[in-house]
Formats: structure tokens, sequence, C-alpha cells
């Protein structure tokens, strides 16, 4: 049997189905009056089909979908290779550009590296161009910029695709990640339970998930979490990867570590090399006290996926054990690998610079300038703890309220808070004896 | 300089090269949700040929299971609610909801694999993921005198068929899970072989049928059709009850659909109270064949899922002037025109039920309905007295060949269901429907077909009738 025909649909899916909902009556009249034009109908076609269709894309199911190749990194390299091969063929093939993405989207995800998301903005604003009104193709280009870190993007095309579909559960989610990032809690959280009133599913639990822990409820995160590990499909190795670590990462904000372990570890099982799976396991040797282990992994894992977090982690372990010219290297290359466009929307940079004592002004200027675009607590946190670093202690002590003010129980957040705080009351008392 | 070096160095040591981007925002949530394990694939109900006093419900679920799918292999989900929901007085309101929920035990927590040894039993220590599940009755779903028994806890299910190594004797092992609760209902939940059949590949391009591939808009050499569900695997839960417990006196119609929910999850606790789940909202429901897929527009699919049938008055248009015949009109000019707009042939058969066959009154629902009192031959067939010299066997068109135990009398597993609609809706209802009922017997519409007739593997004589599931290690 034909192996493409085979992976069609969805069994219930079948009859005139996706073409029901795609070839009117004005399409064919125009096949008609273009036998020739195989390419005008398909087109039609593909414009009207979405991820969100089971009979969908000519057929082809989403990477991950029942029908679909799996998303392991096998499958996402051949969903690849054959959308890249259709969009040579034909440039505006809508769909191919939205299962390209989605797959590309993924692989930023499995590999941390930028280059698949920037091919998808790339490929998806090709189309866009040609048929502005293409909602699969919008819908889409929503997730691509939230990977990409234009959160202000995403919440424009969300909402405009929002607009266009208001029963599509997709948009609030693209809505909510982006007014997240931004700071901007209450409207994010209502953007995650229209989400979740309109469809629970493991994207909507995810996000509930998130949006608990960032009001310092754990447990409720880790349930919601493991509910959204559980609504996920098999065929989805890379959400459940994705979902398993996150849990692993709660279970280790927990002290549990034997249970942080098994589920980082689980990662590793359903998606090999999964970057948080590794850098979970590296994380969980490292709370062993086995700093050795935990070194071995975090290099073998730099090598796959060259991330600032990485390197910093690396020149920290170093550091710990004495070894000032290797902790300055890797910490050197901490700051290389940041790179400028993650400086400007991140402020991850800025962090990393204030917690070594290095370039501390710059660090300053660095956390500034991130937070005049967005107000998420971390971005504060940053920006409290550059400006504690070089004395700034009431803007410091602002900024550091504003980190906190959603409730999040983080161990970073709050530790520079009480530093923070402790270093404001000495100076009151200081000023206080001055006086006395 | 220095600096470059080092980067340099370290760039060549571990052979990347310096990504412009950024590095894995540790909040990225997978945004794509599709969720088959919450997503009905089919449904059938039948009068068991073998136990003519029972009804046989087949509930499907999980689309398109690939059996050499590992390692993480498909099973229900232990957070979804399966239910299937028996209205017996005509009002399109559940009079009897059988709830499924499963749960799944790790008997090893030292692997993440599904056995480590072969299976030679259900309760064998080799199989480290078994699920067992729970059935409940609810009587009255909507209604304040609703209430709820349980039927039976910790009923086995079987592994998936993985292979001659770890699941030897696959048939004996799913066997020994059909279960005969306390009040005489016989279950089963596990994998199946998918008894479904369609030539997606062709349906999907173009709605061409490949024998009728010379007569498409776009003509292409006429071929014989391709099963494209063939070697795929579902998860099915199957009950056969007494029809006594299942009909109201004098009413021997049901409407019969199933369904999948999931619970919502609040992001903050109610004041005062533990309770940080909101109620369960369905998320797929099945009582006809391909209402979601040939009837329901693509914007109106969630809210069409999250509804009940007994609202699905609001849909009607959709069946009154069906895309599905403007397409067969369009798309093969040596059809007879079917009319586009007034089918109150297909609400009949589709919403209400057909006048003297199953018809349950005038309430609007897309209910799967099965009249009880007409019994098969132990082969499985029903024909009117009306068919001159019927077969002995079941006719894979049912009704349309005045096979009165087929679809759209509940459905067998072996009804064409896509011969059956791309006909019905093509206004091709051949002359025993014609006589019978005056429906429009157009031609050549009465001889549409996708050529496949046929499931890829035969089904079982008895209880639960769905074959075995593929084996992983012959299909790869």
């Amino acid at each position: 049997m034909n192996p493409k025909s085979k992976q069609l649909g969805w069994v219930a899916a079948a009859i005139l189905a996706g073409i029901a909902a795609a070839v009117a009556p004005h399409v064919v009249s125009r096949a008609l009056a273009r036998r020739s034009s195989l390419d005008v109908v398909s087109r039609t076609l593909a414009r009207r089909s979405s991820l969100e269709s089971r009979a969908s894309e000519g057929g082809a199911p989403a990477v991950g979908m029942p029908g679909g190749p799996p998303t392991s990194s096998a499958g996402l390299l051949q969903r690849i290779s054959e959308m890249e091969g259709r969009l040579q063929k034909q440039p505006d093939d809508v769909s191919a550009a939205v299962l390209l993405s989605d797959a590309l989207l993924r692989q930023a995800r499995a590999t941390t590296d930028a280059r698949p998301a920037n091919r998808a903005s790339d490929v998806l604003k090709t189309v866009l161009k040609d048929n502005p009104g293409q909602y699969d193709a919008l819908r889409m280009l929503g997730a691509i910029d939230l990977s990409q870190h234009r959160f202000r993007d995403a919440l424009a095309v969300a909402r405009r695709a929002r607009d266009e579909r208001p029963a599509d559960a997709w948009n609030y989610g693209v809505m909510g990640d982006a007014l997240i990032e931004l700071g901007d809690y209450d409207n994010a959280f209502e953007a995650f339970e229209t989400m979740m009133s309109m469809r629970p599913s493991a994207a909507a639990y995810a996000r509930v998930a998130y949006a608990r822990e960032l009001r310092g409820n754990l447990d409720g995160a880790l349930e919601a979490m493991q509910m959204a590990a559980n609504a996920t499909s098999p065929q989805d190795p890379e959400a459940l990867a994705w979902y398993a670590a996150q849990i692993g990462e709660l279970y280790l904000k927990f002290g549990k570590v034997g249970e942080a372990d098994r589920e980082f570890r689980r990662a590793a099982f359903v998606y090999p090399n999964y970057p948080a799976a590794m850098i979970g396991q590296g994380k969980v040797a490292v709370a062993r006290g086995d700093r050795d282990r935990g070194l071995a992994i975090y290099l073998e894992q730099l090598k796959r996926t060259p991330t600032l977090d990485l390197a910093a982690r690396l020149g920290d372990l170093y550091a710990g054990r004495g070894d000032t010219a290797q902790s300055e290297r890797y910490y050197q290359l901490a700051e290389d690998l940041a790179g400028p466009a993650i400086a400007q929307t991140e402020a991850n940079l800025a962090l990393f610079l204030a917690e070594h004592d290095r370039k501390l002004q710059q660090a300053v200027k660095m956390a500034e300038a991130v937070a005049s675009t967005r107000d998420d607590i971390f971005t504060e946190d940053a920006l409290s703890w550059a400006y504690f670093k070089v004395g700034r202690i009431n803007e410091a002590a602002a900024a550091s309220e504003r980190a906190m003010r959603t409730g999040a129980k983080d161990e970073r957040i709050l530790s520079h808070a009480a530093a923070i705080r402790d270093e404001a009351h000495r100076r009151l008392h200081v000023v206080e004896r001055r006086f006395s | 300089m220095k600096k470059t070096v080092l980067f340099i160095v370290v760039a060549a040591l571990v052979g990347f090269q310096m990504l412009p981007g950024k590095a894995s925002s540790h909040r990225e949530a997978p945004l794509i949700s599709q969720d088959p394990m919450a997503d009905n694939t089919d449904l059938y109900a039948f009068v068991s040929p073998d136990a003519p006093s029972t009804v046989t419900i087949v509930a499907n679920y999980i689309p398109l299971e690939s059996p050499a799918g590992g390692p993480n292999f498909p099973a229900f989900d232990d957070t979804v609610l399966y239910e299937i929901h028996v209205d017996n007085d005509g009002d399109a309101k559940e009079d009897l909801t059988y709830q499924f929920r499963f749960e799944t035990q790790t008997r090893n927590p030292d692997t993440f694999l599904y056995n480590t040894g072969p299976i030679s039993s259900l309760s064998d220590v080799n199989w480290n993921r078994p699920q067992t599940y729970s059935v409940r009755l609810v009587r009255n779903g909507h209604g304040a005198a609703s209430h709820e028994e349980v039927l039976g806890t910790n009923i086995p299910t079987p592994p998936d068929n993985i292979g001659p190594r770890s699941t030897p004797n696959y048939d004996a092992l799913a066997a020994a899970a059909v279960t005969t609760l306390t009040n005489g209902i016989k279950v089963f939940a596990g994998q199946r072989d998918d008894p479904f059949f369609v030539d997606l590949g062709s349906v999907f391009d173009l709605a061409g049928l490949r024998p009728f591939n010379g007569l498409h808009l776009l003509p292409l050499a006429a071929d014989a059709g391709h099963d494209a569900v063939a070697r795929y695997n579902t998860h099915t839960i199957s009950m056969q009850i007494p029809i006594g417990q299942l009909v109201k006196p004098g009413n021997p119609t049901v409407g019969i659909y199933a369904s999948a929910s999931r619970q919502e999850m609040r992001i903050l606790r109610k004041t005062g109270s533990a309770d940080t789940y909101g109620p369960f909202v369905q998320v797929s429901r099945l009582g006809h064949p391909l209402i979601n897929e040939a009837v329901i527009p693509l914007g109106q699919k969630d809210q069409w899922n999250r509804d009940d049938p007994e609202d699905d008055a609001q849909f009607e248009s959709l069946y009154l002037a069906p895309e599905v015949t403007r397409l067969e009109n369009g798309l093969y000019a040596a059809l007879d025109n079917a009319n586009e707009s007034g089918r109150s042939d297909l609400v009949a058969i589709l919403l209400t039920g057909v006048p003297g066959l199953n018809f349950t009154g005038p309430r609007r629902a897309d209910l799967l309905r099965l009249n009880t009192a007409l019994v098969p031959s132990p082969a499985g067939a029903c024909y009117h007295p009306a068919v001159p010299s019927p077969p002995s066997t079941p006719s894979r068109f049912g009704v349309l060949d005045g096979d009165l135990c087929g679809y759209p009398n509940g459905r067998r597993l072996a009804d064409d269901i896509v011969d059956i609609d791309l006909r019905a809706f093509a206004e091709g209802y051949g002359s025993i429907l014609h006589g019978l009922l005056g429906l429009p017997n157009r031609t050549p519409n009465n001889l549409l077909g996708d050529g496949v007739d046929a499931n890829d593997k035969p089904f079982l004589p008895h209880f639960p009738y769905v074959p075995s599931p593929h084996q992983g290690y012959e299909v790869p």
C-alpha cells in the first residue's frame, strides 16, 4: 500500500470529509474552467484545511497525531524533509508551511536551537504575504513568535486569530503565554481559564500548572502537570518528554530528588538526549552531592545544546572545586553564548552577570532595557539583583517587591529578596545609629 | 582576544556552531494537543446474532494506533471519563449512562518498559503497566432523581499486542479479559483491530473514488480501493446488555451515543475548599459515523463535541443542505444531480430515525438508533419481506439492501458506512427503499462506492466480535 495513504486520516474522518469542508462549488467551477490546474484546487483545499481538522492538510495529519509521524527525533526529521520538499516545488503551499512549522517548532524545543524556528517564521510569512487571511498559518505564526520571544507580536497575532475564530482554544493559549512573559498575569490567567473551559487538554493543563506555580501553589502545579502528561498521546514523545522534565523540575523544588530523577529518566527514555531531561539528570546528580557526575553530564550536554545556562552551571561546578581557570573559561563562554538577540529580550545574561559579579554596570543597563519591555517576575528579579550588586538598594527593593508579587515560591527570587531586605535593614540601622 | 580564542576552541571541541538565537524558554509548553485517548472513532450497536436477547454496543477510541508504536504503547487514559449513553424514551436525554474509568498500575517502578518478559496471563508480573477499570451505571443522568450503581470494579484489560515474545497466545489473553458483571452484562475493554474500512487516500484526494476515477472531474485510471485503516488498531469498550435492561416496555427502539470527557482544572483553589477541579467537559462524542467529519464544519467542531445530542436541532440546517452532496454533484458530472437542499431524508435517517424502522420522535438528535425488536438470523441478517429471494448473509449495504438489522438501524461491524453514505447523500437509495419508502433512487448514484468493501481481518463470531489487534512484530 502506498505509505502516504496509510498515514492518512483518522478513522472516522474518511468520507467526503476534508473535502466537504474544503471544496466549495465555486472552486469546482474554477477547476472546470481550468481543467488542467489541479494545483488550484488543491491549493484551495489546503487553504481551507487546518491542523485541528482531522481530515486536514490534504489528508496528512500533523506530526505526533494519529497516522502522522511520531515526534521522535527521526519523525521530526522525516516530516521536515517531506515538507521542505513540497515547499521547494510550491513555496506558497500553505498546508506544507504549517506542518513544517509545527515540526520545526518542536525541533527548536528539542534542540534548544533557534534556527528551526527562524525557518518556520520565514516560511509562514511567505505564505501569509500571498494569503494574509490564511488562518492556520496565522495561528501558527503566533506560536513561532512566542518561541522567538517576540511576545508583543505573538499577542497581536493571537488576538487577530482569536477574533477570526473565537472558539479555537489555541489562540487563548498563545495569548496567555505572551501575557505571562510580559508580566500581565491577571489577563494571562484569564486566557488560560478560557482555554481550559473551552476544551480541557494537555496544553491547557500545562498552562494551569505553570499559573499555579507562579501563584506559589507547587502541589497544585505538580498535579496539573501530571494531568498534562497523562493527556498526551504516546505518539508524541517530544511533548511527553517536555512534561516529564517539567514534573522533574517541580519535584526538585520539593527536594524530592528520587522522584525528580525518575521523571528526568522517563523523559530521556521517551526522547533520547532530550535537553531538559539531560540537564535535569545533571541537577539530580549535583543535588545528591555527585558533582563529578553532574559535571560530566553538563559537559556532554553542552556539546549538543550550548546554552548560557549550561555554561554557567559548569562554571559554578568548577568554581566549587576551586578550579578558577576552568570556571572563568565557562563563565566567559556563558557570556558569549547569550548572543545579542537573547540579551535584548531576556534578562538571563544580566542575571548571570549580577550573580557572578561581572560587568555589573552593564548588567544593570541590560536588565533595565529588558524591564522596559516586559514586567514579568523573572525580569524584575534580575533587575533587582543587578541593582543590589551596584548598591542601588532602594531600586533593588522596589524591583524585588515586583518580583514577588505573584507569590511564587521561587528559591532564587526569595533568596535575592531576603538579601536585599537584609541589606536595606542594615542600612536603615546604620542611618538610625548615626542619628541617635 | 583570549575570549574569542577560547570560544573557537570550545566550539571546535564540542562541534557546534554559535547560534544566533535563544536558549530554550523554560516555559514553552506544547500547544498542539490533539487528544487521541479522548477521541471517539466509531460506535456500533446491534442485536447480538448469537445471543439475540442482548444488544452489543462497541465504542471505539484512539484512532490509527500503529501496532509497532513502542516504546509508549497506547492505553485508555486514567483521567478521561468514557461513557456510553442510552436514551430509551425518545426525548434524546440519556436514561442510562454507562461510565468507564480506568486505572493503571506500575508494577515495577524501576523500569519504563511496558513489559520485562513474556506476558502469559493478565496477572503476569512481567506486565509492568496493567490497566483495570470500573463500570458504573447512572440512571436519569440529567434528572434530579439520578442515581448511581457500581456494576463492577477492578475489571482486567488485556495488554496491547506487542509481539510473539511479549504477548504469546494473545487471543487467550484477550479472552480472559471478557468479564460478566453481576447483572448479566458482559464487558470487554482493550486494544482491538480497527474494524472500520475506507479508502482515505483517495477520498482525501478531492473526493476521489478509485473505481470511479474515470468519472471524476479530474479523471484518473480506474483502480481498486485501498483500505487506509487496514493494519491499524484502536481501543474498544464493548458491552453486551440484556435487552430487558436497555429498553422501556412498549418502546423497543433505543438511541445511543458514546463520549469522552476531560475534567477542568482551575488555577486558583476555591476559597475555603480544596476543590481545584471543575466539571467534566465532553470533548468528543459519536452517534452516527462521520457526522463530525462530513457534516459539521471546522469552526463548529469543538462546540458540537461539547454539546449533547438533545441540542442538535441547532445543527439541522447542515443536514438539510449537506456540503457532501454539493461536492458529489460538482465533482462527478456523470451523476444525476441530487437535491442540495431540503434533505429531510437525511434529517430522518440521521436525526430522528426512519418512520416504521427506528423513529424515536420529532426531537432532533445525533443518536445511533436501534430497533431491538428486529431480531437477526444466526448469520446476523434480517431482510424485509419485500426483498425478493433474500440471501442468508447480511448485506454490507444494510437497510439500503432491505437488511433491516444493519445501518442505519444500529450499526454492525461489517456495514459499509462509506458506500451507504455516498449513495444516501447522492439520493441513490436503491430500488428497495424506493419501493418501500418512496426515497429517490438516482442512477448511477446508487452504484457509488470507494472500492473498499470489507475489513482487513474477519470479525469474531462471538463477543466482543471485534478481532484481536495487529501485532507490532508482524506489522511494522
